[in-house]
Order: structure tokens, then C-alpha cells, then sequence
């Protein structure tokens, strides 16, 4: 049975009864969890509140959830680490689902059959009786994830509203006090909207990528109605229709068989097995009949009767369960939360910190909270959300050309700190299908090319024995291509046939060529199939040669059961009698090709008399009136489903990234093996426990665990391991391949690697992967093989199922990462230069240098495109060669990061603005000397007639309009130098030469933007009084040059140390 | 970082003679080359990983020698003195580089005039005393509401005595502009011209026991105009000062004034205003206007202006310029 399934299936009924299961938690309540940590952020609250990216916003919220989680009930328990408990509870959950999922129809005659579904399995249902059936039940098709519904997406604007209310009590307090806090307020509010409105229309957008590629795929179903085959939509069959399937469908929904013409199924994406396998178990899951949608039916036609549809299908069962695994908070959501603790901590510390000193310098309170609001405003980042956004959507557009197509944004970053990847192997580290890899004739193993396009057969087609083989290989053959495919190169043609066949089929017609024009020419007189109890398959044909009036009798089957039926065997295309030495050397190869973990099939043949077998003859394959014994051995043929071309050098490459790859599969061991070695998960020169056995001829036990570097592990072994064994199995081997393990166990090896606090990435297409696909830190689904429920459960789908693009991905993801970095370093740094004027207003009592406003133009103005044009910075040269971030260590802004952009470039920031500031006042009559200690004057509206170091005397507005020209120049003064900023920020290691200074393009669009953004606002707004901006006389636009070069320079020269000196003191401190 | 105290470096010091030496630091490693080649080659080598060639364009062997000594300052410098040290060496330089900066703007600016007048090309009005809110708010009866008006007047009008301004300023000719050009050659200190107490007449508030007439509820309010340097105010026409009631009420309720001197007049020589530092003893004009008969109890919106062909006195947004406005209130039981 397939217990796994069994209790997924109980917790999410558990979590149903327990109250609509896990209910989404609002967005925006995690900076409830930030401020209930500072119980005096309430102003930071209302600032920081419309911050919150409702992308960011993730499960956790405030104390509730923790208790939640504390007492352990619903989704945590399964994981319950006990053995007993969780052996008691699957047996229990068994039975629970067999109770479920009421499958007692294949069990039920047809006319019992048609009474309960009130159908007729000849006319099938009447239109009407359809139509009224998918009214009531409706269409069938699975459930999508439930939506956040779209008015949720909104929670920001409760702050901006507090925002505002804030602000307007302000203003009634103070009547005469300017407009410009009302402004502000606007503005914040207009930010907060239009920052919301975007993240959700980002978000939206790859929402819509996904439907879009969910909808490529129509499926159809043909079914019976009014006594007619009719087409129809898979998704409109209801219960009760008779459905006809084809080799190579989908099964629309589960059906009950009522017959079937050679029909095999493949329930891999259902149980997890890969071959076709002809069932006959008590398990609904396992037996025979009926089938389950989704499968696919590789061969044959038959004919069922739909008994259960859309959700209610055993598939839509276990999908619906998948959403009860409680999925993790991506590293970034966690990232970003730390980020918001930090600018929330320093913001709201300066703030009060100055606050107090305001006061206590006598200044009133409304003034002090005034203050206090400037320099929370300065320090809040508001345009990072649409940055993030829109940084995590342009790499998920990058990594879409790439097959990688990202369904949730944020699990883009999550493939980049990925530490261990759990890969399947069929179809993702192999290319999914049987392809001839070795054989053995003329007593010598040869090698077949495996590459995908089978181009480059190099092996020695001379002997006349591979002039035998080929034949057999061609004639012994039920494979047929499909017609209708001439254009199509030969190994994308379609075949209807087995995957051995399929393979030998593809084989023969490379190299031959047209197969069936041979066939054709060598008719089949008679032929037996493949069956269990024979394993072996024969054909009997007419031969091509006119002269030669013999049948010719071709054999392939289980090597050991063909060579029985041999008395001689081939060598050189000379027929010799087959004695013990021939033998062994049979067998050596045999065991040898067996030990590649390949699929072995022996050919022989036998030429029939032609007195003995006249040209009218006829054979008989039920009584066999022709001998089956004494036949000629040809040769042996293995088959292997091959690695990718480009998986081992994709494993290589996560080698060097310090990503783990562990194989998990449902293959035989040895198989499983075999390929691991071949792409490198298991490196060339590294054993296992047991080669070191073998190779010193000892016990397994009495072997060192030490001394072995990889493990194969069955899923038998894995049943029986504690959580406490398979973690020390997980951290004492590098290379771990686990085989015949069931999607079930998948999970409990997820979940084993998180425990390790690794990254954890799983790759799956089955139904049943789907719980581990979401128990993981990124599940990645197969968009060709995988099934919905897999793509519902998954991050990512992989759209050519390549394990080589989850490498792309990776780069991708690390690369958004070190970007990230970038951006908000970059946009930390202006936050000093912001902050610097508000402090030194209050305690030098200069004029204001920036308001807030002007603030928020630097914010949400010149350095938004700037900051974007960072996520197309390519990646510095040593992304691959690191190892995975670790989640709790390396953060994405930590602490030389924040003291770097703070204390060195933010600072050098402010000083130069200040010199434009300086120099604006200077020169119209203030010179720095006169400024000090002027606030209170300056500010009176009754005084106009303020001296200035002339003598000159001015009005308020006069004053007023000075100080305007003051934020625009200290405007400019940042903006100069986060030009400056923008540039040091292309990289954090190599110097900018090394990167080049203009293979990034778009930097150079965001630097333009920032001065054309800037000139609009002096130039074409400096009229508009309520913008604070005034026109700046053109110098004043180089004054902070030297500055900005100044920082450029510093730069560089950290960057040298830290490559000059790695490890060192300067390096620890100054690289982030 | 292992804490490696100097003591711990296990290198040779015989490393001058060696053709390359090797300092070992926890898993890091120096690899020095010769000293006496024109380059010295610093191989760096971290563990297995990292391997880095520097050449550094230095010959002497002393300098080499504190080269070595900052390296380990590098490696090692984990104790805080360090970290301190390099913050005082950072915001040091920071501070030489602003300051540098600041002087370079300051010697871009003159001491005797501004670079740019552009913000002051209208002057505004205002009014003494000088009150908190512009109003003047006369109790006849309670002397203290008043007395901090008369203190403020006493002070300020001390300058414009007669004799102070005797000694200091010069008899001017009335009716045009007392420039005083440089030449080529700076001329300084400027001469100023007299502005006497005595022209204010009735406001001039010389041996006056009506205290410029706030203890009668006639009080005198002194009109000034701002100083801006260099600025040819009336543009050589005669100009000056009017007020009236703001509203038609006010106009009412102001009741009859008088100006001093006669007519509210600015004379053309007080001006141009060469600057603080030039103008030493520059004398402002005044005009004063002392109202005769406000209604009592009543708030008088008031506003003044200067008649002059080169002031506007209808900016929009400035609302003083070339103009002052304030509230008279005369409160009388």
C-alpha cells in the first residue's frame, strides 16, 4: 500500500475539522510581529506599516501563531519524530483513506455498475442528464489554490489612513502651521496605494503566467453521449460517462475499466513507479481497476466509465491534502523581515533618542514630534517594496526564458541559498527514456552513443554477427512510430510501444534506417508477445532474400531464458556450438552490463528448415508447431535511460556552489547507482560502504564508516531509520542516493535535511510528491512530466524538466540575492544623508536643510529606477564557486553591510550635500558661521527683517524661499553622489574595472533618469510652491563632484584590501 | 578571527636574507619575496583556496618593514583599539576633506558684498516695536502693557540721537544717492549719513511724558524699510511711505495720523547700503506714523507701503514686500 498518502490524507482532514484548516493569515501582520517587539513604535508602526510588501507578509503572525505552534496541534504534529507514533499513525491512516476514497467499484459487475451510476455502457449518458450532472457536481477539473482575495492584497492603507489622521491632528492643533505636513500625508498615502497597486499587479502578473501555461494544455476526452463519440473539454465529463482512451492519453478522471484491447497504464505520477505496471493489489491505489486520472495510458485503447471526478478523484484527494503541509517562510520573506527590524530599530532609536534631546533642549513637543516623524520618514525606505518587487519579477522573467518558470516571486531568492537539492532521477537527471547504451556480440561489449540525438555510433558494424542482431533487433519489434511524423527528427518521433521496444525501434532505425520499409520487405507470419511467464518475445518472418525460401525465427527476452533456448552461438558471423567457455564469457558480459544498472535483453535466431517449413505453412502460436529450443545466440543488448548531457556538468557546477545533491528515486539501486556515478552525484573516485567491502573482501559491518564518501540507501533501510540515524546518515556522507524510495519517504528526507538547517530544494512530478514538494524550501515541479497537483504544490516549475536549468536557477536565485545586497545598500546610504540634516537641525539649529518632502522625491524619484536597474547587474565572478548562504548566518543586510553604508559612504554622503547646502546659503548673504543657532528666527513668520552676515534683512518668504533652494541643493547634493553610490554598488568584491563600467546598460538609463528626474523638479516644478522645489543655479549641480569622487575612490580601495587580504580583519568588517 | 598576539607570529626574522619567507597566521600564510628587487612580492595564501600576487612599486626596507607591521594590523587587528583608530583616521580625513571643501566655497565669497542678491530685489517693510505677532496692543490704562513697547523704542531709537549721529555720520545732500564707488582702490569705512532723532518729531520721544504717545492711546509706530546692499531705492524719484486701514472698517476705526518726517518721505540718500561691513555706521531711515484718534476697543487692521517707482509692493506670495501690515488695538475702559 502507499501509507504516505493514507496520513497526508488524515492531517488535512484533521486540519479541515479543526476549523477550515490553515486559514491564510492577513497580510501585513508581519510588522504587528515588528512592533510588538517595540511596544514604543507606534509611530514607526504607522511609517513603517505601508512598508510591509503584501508579498512579504508570511505566515507567522504575532504571538498567536507561535502558541499555535507551541502546543503542537494540527500541521506540526505529523511530524511527529517519534517512531511509534508515526508507525501507529500510518497504519491508522491506511484504513482511513481506504474508508475515504470509496473505491468499492471495481469490485461491482457492469449492470451493477450501470444501475449506481444510472448510465448505459453502450449509449453512454444523455446530453441532459450531463448537463444536469455538471451543474450539480461540477466541472472536472482540480480546485487551483485558494487566492488571496483581492481586497486582502490592501491592508497598507490602514496605515497610510493612521498616517494621515496623524498628520491632520497636527494640523487643527496648529492652524497656522504650513500645509506641508498635509501634503505629506498625501503623499505617504499616495505612496502607500500606489506601492500596494503595484506589488499585487507584479504579483498578478506572474500569477497570470502560471494560469496562462496551466491553460496551454487543453485537455480533451472522448466519450460516449446519446449513443454518439463526441469530443468534449476533459473538464465537463461528469460521473457515469463512458469514456474511450487511446494509447498515449491522460486518463480524464478515475474510471472504472469495462475493456480493454492490450491497455497498460502508468501510474508513476500516482504511486511513484516508473514503469508501466499491470496492478493486482487489494489497494484501490494499486489494483488493477479502476484507474485514476491523470494516469497515462502508454498503449492500447480501452474503454471505462467515469466514477469519480475533479476533486473527488483520488488525485484531486491527495492534492488537496498537499495544501495542509504547512509550507515554510521563504529565506527572503525572512530576510526581508530582518531587514524592517533593522530600519525599524535604527529609525524609531534615532528618532526617540532625538526626540528626548529635543525636548530637553526646550523645543515645544508638537516640535519634537515633528522632528521625530522627519526622521522616521528619512530613515524608511519607501521605494524598496516596488524595488523588491520588481527585482524578484524581472529575474522570474529571466529565469522563464530559461525553462525555470517561478510561480511564487520570492521562492526566486530561495533557489539561490538552496544548500542541499533532492532530485528525482527519471526525467530530470535522465532523459526519460530507454535508450540502447552497450552490446555484446563477437564476444567484446560494445558502447552505443547515448548522447539525445544518437548521432555518433562509432561501434564496429562489420562483423556479420551485427548483421544478425540488427535483423532480430528490427524484426522481433511491436514498436511502431506513429504516422504522420516524416518531418520529425528520429528521436522525437512518437512510438506506440514500450520503452524497451521504443528504444530498439529508435536504435535499429538510426542506424538502418526505414525500419518498416524492412519490416515490410521480411513479412510476420506469426509472432509471440512479451509475457511474464515466457519473458521472452519471438516473431517469425518471411526473409528479404528472394532466394531464400527459409522462415527466419527471431527471438529477444531475459538473457538467461533466451541462452537456454540456444545450442550455439554467433562469433564473427560464423554459427558455433556454445560450450562452457562461450558461456562464461556470456555471462561475465551479462553480469557486467547488469552491474551498470542497465536493462539487459538477449537476441538469437534460428533460420527454420525450408523442407520442413514450406512457404505455406502455418504456424500456430497457441500449440507452437515449430521448435522453440536449439536456436543460435546473437548477442546480448542493454538499455539504460541515460543521463542528460548536461546534468554532469551541472552537478559539477553545484559542487562548487557547496550544493549537495542527493538522488531520490524509486529505481532499483543499482540502477540508480549506475547513474549517479555517471553525472557525478556519486564522484568517480569516491565508495560506498559497500565497494570498500567488496574491494577488501570484508564484511560490510566491519568497514569504517569513514573511509566511505557516498551512501545508496533503500527505502527499505530508510523504513527502518530513526530521524536521529538518517540525520547522522544525511551529515556523515556527501553523496547519498536513495533508491526505491516511495514520494513518501520523500518527504521524511526533506524534512531530515532541514533539520541539518540546510536550503532544502526537491524536485517531483507525482501526485505524491506533493506534500514534500511543499514541505520543502522550494519545490520544483516537471512541466512536461509532472502532473497538476505537483505544479499546484511547487515553487517553480521546470518547463524542460532539466535538472541543469535548477543550476541556472541557482545562479539566478544567488544572483538576485548578492542584488538585493546591492540595492539596499544602495538605498540604505542616502537614509544618513536624509538623517544627518534633521539631527543637525535640532541640535545646531540651522536652517532646515531637506525637508521631507524633498525626501521623499530622493526616495520615490531619482533613486527608484537606479535601484532597479541594480537586479540587471551581472554577476561577480565568484557566484558559483561559494557556498550556499547559510540561512541563519549569512543575512542579507548585516552588520558591515548596514555600518558601511551608515557610517562610510552614507556619512561622506551627508557632508557633501551639506557643502552644497553651505555654499547655496553662503553665497546669497548666510555664511555658515551666521547659520548657527538661527532656527528660531528664522522660522518666526514675524520676523522679516532677519539680518544676514551682510546686514541685509530679509522677509519670511524671502527666508522661506532660501530655504526651498536649500533642499533643493542638498536634493542635488545626494543625488549627485548616489550617482557615485550607484556606481560603487555594481559590485562588492571586484573592482568596477574588472566588472566593466558599462556592460550593465541600465545603470546608465537609471543615472539619466536620476538627472532628467532632477532637472524636471527644479526646473520645470521649481514653480510649484507646495513641492518645495526652487531652480537651482547650474553650478551649484557640481558642487558635491569631488565628494562623489571621493566615495568612488574610497570604494575602490576597499575593494582592493578585501581582495588583497581575504579573511582579514578589513575584510570581515568592510565586506558585505 | 583567532586572536594571534604579535608574539604568536613565528616568522623568520631573517627574512631579509631569505629569499622569500613565509608567516604563518592561523590557516593564512605570507608569502614575502626578496626585499631588495624593485618589487616586493607579496604572496598571499589562504588555506588551499586563495592565492594573490601583489606588486608593490616600494624599494626601502624600512618602509617594507612597516609595511609588514600594517599587514599585521590587518590580519590581527581585532582588538577594539584598532577598530577605534581607524574611525579616527576615517572621520578625520572625512573632516580634513569637508573642511577642505568648505574653505575652498568660502573663498568663492566675498566678505564685503554677497555673490547673488536675487532673493532681495524687492525690500520688505516691518514695523517697531517689534512684536510677537505684529500687533500693537495698547492698554492706557495698565502701564505695564505697554511699557515693554516704550523700553524697546527707548533702545532702539538710542543710535538716532542727535549727537550720537553728529559725531559718527556726515550732513548729507537730500534728494539724491550718497554713493561712495571704490574706484579700484577698496574705500572703507563708508560714510553714513545723519538720520537725527529730532526728525521724528513727535515720535521722536525726547523729553516726551506720553511715552511716544502710548500712555495717551496715540501711539507712535516706526515704519523701516530692509537694507539691501547696493540697492538704488526710488530709482532717484522721490518716494514714500503710506498707510491706510486695510478693510473699509479699518480705514474707518484708524481715524487720523500724522508721518514724521512729513509725509512719510524716505530721502534718496540714505541709500545705496554698502553692507555691514563697509557701512559701519549706516543709519537706517525711519518714518514714523502716530495715530491720532483709533477707535478704542476695536482690533485696526493696518498696512503700510512704500511709494517708490522701483519697489512693487504686490507680490503675491511675499506678503511684506514693500509692505508691512499689523494690528492696532487701543483698549481704553
Amino acid at each position: 500500500g502507499r501509507p504516505g498518502s493514507g496520513w497526508a490524507a488524515r492531517e488535512a482532514r484533521r486540519d479541515r475539522s479543526a476549523g477550515g484548516g490553515a486559514p491564510p493569515d492577513p497580510p501585513g501582520d508581519m510588522l504587528c510581529t515588528a512592533s510588538e517587539n517595540l511596544p514604543w513604535a507606534n509611530i514607526a508602526r504607522l511609517l513603517l506599516f505601508q512598508k510591509t510588501p503584501e508579498i512579504y507578509s508570511v505566515e507567522l503572525s504575532g504571538t498567536e501563531d507561535v502558541g499555535k505552534t507551541d502546543t503542537g496541534d494540527g500541521k506540526e504534529k505529523y511530524r511527529g519524530l517519534k517512531d511509534k507514533r508515526l508507525e501507529l499513525k500510518k497504519n491508522h491512516q491506511k484504513e482511513e483513506l481506504k474508508k475515504e476514497v470509496d473505491l468499492e467499484d471495481h469490485k461491482l459487475s457492469i449492470k451493477e455498475l450501470e444501475r449506481k451510476y444510472g448510465t448505459n455502457i453502450v449509449t453512454g449518458l444523455s446530453s441532459t442528464q450531463a448537463a444536469e450532472l455538471l451543474a450539480r457536481n461540477g466541472p472536472n477539473a482540480l480546485t487551483p489554490p485558494k487566492e488571496t482575495p483581492e481586497i486582502v492584497k490592501f491592508p497598507q492603507a490602514d496605515g497610510a489612513i493612521l498616517c494621515w489622521i496623524a498628520y491632520g491632528i497636527q494640523y487643527f492643533n496648529d492652524k497656522s502651521s504650513s500645509l506641508d505636513s498635509v501634503y505629506l500625508g498625501c503623499v505617504l498615502a499616495l505612496v502607500v496605494i500606489l506601492t500596494g497597486i503595484f506589488a499585487y499587479y507584479q504579483e498578478a502578473k506572474s500569477t497570470n503566467i502560471m494560469a496562462s501555461f496551466s491553460k496551454m494544455i487543453p485537455q480533451q476526452a472522448l466519450v460516449i453521449r446519446d449513443s454518439e463519440k463526441k469530443t468534449v473539454p476533459a473538464e465537463q465529463l461528469v460521473v457515469g460517462d463512458i469514456v474511450e482512451i487511446k494509447g498515449g492519453d491522460k486518463i480524464p478522471a478515475d474510471i472504472r475499466l469495462l475493456s480493454t484491447q492490450g491497455c497498460k497504464v502508468d501510474n508513476s505520477s500516482l504511486t511513484g513507479n516508473l514503469t508501466p505496471s499491470l496492478r493486482t493489489h487489494d489497494n484501490p491505489l494499486e489494483a488493477e481497476n479502476p484507474w485514476n486520472k491523470m494516469s497515462t495510458s502508454p498503449v492500447g485503447t480501452a474503454t471505462g466509465m467515469v466514477i469519480n471526478t475533479g476533486d473527488r478523484t483520488i488525485i484531486g484527494q491527495i492534492a488537496s491534502l498537499a495544501s495542509g503541509v504547512g509550507h515554510e517562510k521563504t529565506p527572503i520573506a525572512i530576510e526581508i523581515e530582518h531587514f524592517v527590524h533593522i530600519v525599524a530599530g535604527v529609525a524609531v532609536s534615532i528618532g526617540i533618542l532625538f526626540f528626548i534631546i529635543a525636548v530637553s533642549m526646550k523645543y515645544y513637543v508638537l516640535d519634537s514630534i515633528i522632528f521625530l516623524i522627519g526622521i522616521i520618514v528619512a530613515n524608511v525606505p519607501e521605494g524598496l517594496l516596488a524595488t523588491v518587487t520588481v527585482t524578484l519579477s524581472l529575474t522570474a522573467k529571466r529565469m522563464a526564458k530559461k525553462n525555470c518558470l517561478v510561480k511564487n516571486l520570492e521562492a526566486v531568492e530561495t533557489l539561490g541559498s538552496t544548500s542541499i537539492i533532492c532530485s528525482d532521477k527519471t526525467g530530470t537527471l535522465t532523459q526519460n527514456r530507454m535508450t540502447v547504451a552497450h552490446l555484446w556480440f563477437d564476444n567484446q561489449i560494445f558502447v552505443a552513443d547515448t548522447s539525445e540525438d544518437h548521432s555518433n555510433q562509432v561501434f564496429d558494424q562489420s562483423s556479420g554477427t551485427w548483421a544478425s542482431l540488427s535483423k532480430i533487433i528490427t524484426l522481433c519489434n511491436r514498436a511502431e512510430f506513429r504516422p504522420g511524423q516524416e518531418s520529425v527528427p528520429i528521436m522525437k518521433k512518437v512510438v506506440v510501444g514500450d520503452a524497451s521496444e521504443t528504444a530498439l525501434l529508435k536504435f535499429s532505425e538510426v542506424i538502418l534506417g526505414d525500419v518498416m520499409e524492412i519490416r515490410k520487405r521480411n513479412r510476420k507470419v506469426a509472432e509471440i508477445p512479451f509475457n511474464s511467464t515466457n519473458k521472452f518475445q519471438l516473431s517469425i518472418h518471411e526473409t528479404d532474400d528472394p532466394s531464400d525460401k527459409r522462415f527466419l525465427m527471431v527471438m529477444k527476452g531475459a538473457p538467461e531464458r533466451v541462452l537456454e533456448k540456444c545450442s550455439t552461438i554467433m562469433v564473427n558471423g560464423q554459427e558455433q556450438p556454445l560450450d562452457d567457455s562461450t558461456a562464461e564469457a556470456f555471462h561475465t558480459a551479462y553480469m557486467e552490463l547488469g552491474g551498470l544498472g542497465e536493462r539487459v535483453l538477449g537476441f538469437c535466431h534460428l533460420y527454420l528448415p525450408a523442407d520442413k517449413f514450406p512457404e505455406t505453412y502455418s504456424f500456430d502460436v497457441d500449440t507452437v508447431n515449430f521448435p522453440t529450443s536449439n536456436l543460435c545466440f546473437v548477442g546480448l543488448l542493454s538499455m539504460i535511460d541515460p543521463p542528460r548531457s548536461t546534468v554532469p556538468d551541472a552537478v559539477t557546477k553545484c559542487r562548487s556552489a557547496g550544493i549537495k545533491v542527493i538522488m531520490v528515486t524509486g529505481d532499483h539501486p543499482i540502477t540508480a547507482k549506475a547513474i549517479a556515478k555517471s553525472v557525478g552525484i556519486i564522484s568517480a573516485n569516491s565508495e560506498t560502504v559497500e565497494d570498500i567491502a567488496k574491494r577488501l573482501n570484508i564484511p560490510v559491518e566491519q568497514v569504517s564508516k569513514r573511509d566511505a564518501k557516498a551512501a545508496v540507501v533503500t527505502g527499505m533501510e530508510l523504513k527502518d531509520m530513526s530521524p536521529e540515524q538518517l540525520d547522522e546518515l544525511l551529515t556523515d556522507y556527501s553523496e547519498i542516493v536513495f533508491a526505491r524510495t516511495s514520494p513518501q519517504q520523500k518527504l521524511i528526507i526533506v524534512e531530515g535535511c532541514q533539520r541539518q538547517d540546510a536550503v532544502v530544494a526537491v524536485t517531483g512530478d507525482g501526485v505524491n510528491d506533493s506534500p514534500a514538494l511543499k514541505k520543502a524550501d522550494i519545490g520544483i515541479a516537471m512541466g512536461i512530466a509532472g502532473s497538476d497537483a505537483a505544479k499546484n504544490a511547487a515553487d517553480m516549475v521546470l518547463l524542460d524538466d532539466n535538472f541543469a536549468s535548477i543550476v541556472t536557477g541557482v545562479e539566478e536565485g544567488r544572483l538576485i540575492f548578492d542584488n538585493l545586497k546591492k540595492t539596499i545598500a544602495y538605498t540604505l546610504t542616502k537614509n544618513i544623508a536624509e538623517l544627518c540634516p534633521f539631527l543637525i537641525y535640532i541640535i545646531a539649529g540651522l536652517p532646515l536643510p531637506i525637508g521631507t518632502i524633498t525626501i521623499l522625491f530622493i526616495d520615490l524619484g531619482t533613486d527608484i529606477i537606479p535601484s532597479i536597474a541594480l537586479a540587471y547587474e551581472k554577476a561577480e565572478s565568484d557566484i558559483m564557486n561559494r557556498k550556499p548562504r547559510h540561512k541563519k548566518k549569512d543575512r542579507l543586510v548585516n552588520a558591515p553591510l548596514a555600518i558601511y553604508s551608515y557610517l562610510h559612504i552614507g556619512l561622506m554622503q551627508a557632508l557633501g550635500a551639506f557643502v552644497v547646502y553651505f555654499t547655496v546659503y553662503a553665497q546669497e548673504g548666510f555664511r555658515p558661521s551666521a547659520l548657527i543657532n538661527l532656527r528660531v528666527e528664522w522660522e518666526k513668520d514675524s520676523v522679516n527683517d532677519l539680518e544676514d552676515s551682510y546686514g541685509q534683512e530679509w522677509t519670511q518668504y524671502q527666508r522661506k524661499y532660501l530655504e526651498w533652494t536649500g533642499y533643493t541643493a542638498f536634493f542635488v547634493g545626494i543625488m549627485i553622489q548616489q550617482i557615485a553610490d550607484l556606481i560603487i554598488r555594481k559590485t562588492r568584491r571586484n573592482s568596477i574595472f574588472q566588472q566593466g563600467l558599462f556592460r550593465n546598460k541600465v545603470i546608465w538609463v537609471g543615472i539619466a533618469s536620476q538627472i532628467i528626474i532632477a532637472l524636471i523638479l527644479s526646473y520645470g516644478l521649481g514653480s510649484v510652491s507646495a513641492l518645495n522645489f526652487t531652480m537651482l543655479r547650474p553650478q551649484y549641480w557640481f558642487v558635491a563632484v569631488p565628494h562623489a569622487i571621493l566615495i568612488w575612490v574610497y570604494d575602490e580601495v576597499r575593494k582592493l584590501f578585501i581582495r588583497l587580504y581575504p579573511g582579514s580583519w578589513w575584510d570581515k568588517n568592510m565586506y558585505y | 578571527m583567532q586572536r594571534l598576539g604579535p608574539s604568536l607570529w613565528t616568522w623568520d626574522s631573517s627574512w631579509q636574507q631569505a629569499p622569500a619567507t613565509s608567516l604563518p597566521l592561523g590557516v593564512q600564510k605570507i608569502l614575502l619575496g626578496s626585499a631588495f628587487t624593485s618589487k616586493i612580492k607579496v604572496v598571499l595564501n589562504q588555506g588551499p583556496k586563495k592565492e594573490i600576487l601583489v606588486l608593490l612599486p616600494l624599494g626601502v626596507s624600512s618602509l617594507l618593514n612597516l609595511w609588514v607591521q600594517l599587514q599585521g594590523c590587518l590580519f590581527l587587528g581585532t582588538f577594539p583599539a584598532f577598530i577605534l583608530l581607524f574611525y579616527l583616521v576615517f572621520y578625520g580625513f572625512l573632516t580634513a576633506m569637508f573642511t577642505l571643501t568648505m574653505w575652498v566655497m568660502l573663498q568663492t565669497v566675498s566678505d564685503h558684498t554677497p555673490k547673488y542678491q536675487d532673493r532681495l530685489a524687492t525690500p520688505g517693510l516691518m514695523i517697531r516695536p517689534k512684536t510677537e505677532n505684529l500687533d500693537v496692543i495698547v492698554n492706557v490704562s495698565d502701564t505695564e502693557s505697554w511699557d515693554q513697547h516704550v523700553q524697546k523704542l527707548n533702545k532702539f531709537l538710542e543710535p538716532y540721537n542727535d549727537s550720537i549721529q553728529a559725531q559718527k555720520n556726515d550732513v548729507c545732500r537730500p534728494g539724491r544717492y550718497y554713493e561712495q564707488p571704490d574706484n579700484g582702490v577698496l574705500n572703507y569705512p563708508k560714510r553714513a549719513c545723519q538720520f537725527n532723532r529730532t526728525q521724528l518729531g513727535d515720535c521722536s520721544g525726547i523729553g516726551d511724558p506720553t511715552h511716544y504717545g502710548y500712555s495717551t492711546g496715540q501711539p507712535c509706530v516706526f515704519i523701516k524699510m530692509n537694507r539691501v546692499i547696493n540697492f538704488y531705492a526710488g530709482a532717484n524719484q522721490s518716494m514714500n511711505v503710506t498707510c491706510v486701514g486695510k478693510r473699509d472698517e479699518d480705514a474707518e476705526n484708524l481715524g487720523s495720523f500724522v508721518m514724521f518726517p512729513a509725509n512719510g518721505n524716505i530721502d534718496l540718500m540714505y541709500f545705496p547700503y554698502y553692507g555691514k561691513k563697509f557701512h559701519v555706521n549706516y543709519t537706517q531711515p525711519l518714518v514714523a506714523v502716530k495715530f491720532l484718534n483709533v477707535t478704542p476697543n476695536v482690533e485696526v487692521n493696518v498696512e503700510c507701503r512704500i511709494n517708490a517707482a522701483n519697489i512693487a509692493t504686490d507680490d503675491e506670495r511675499d506678503k511684506f514686500a514693500g509692505r508691512v501690515a499689523f494690528k492696532l488695538r487701543i483698549n481704553k475702559t
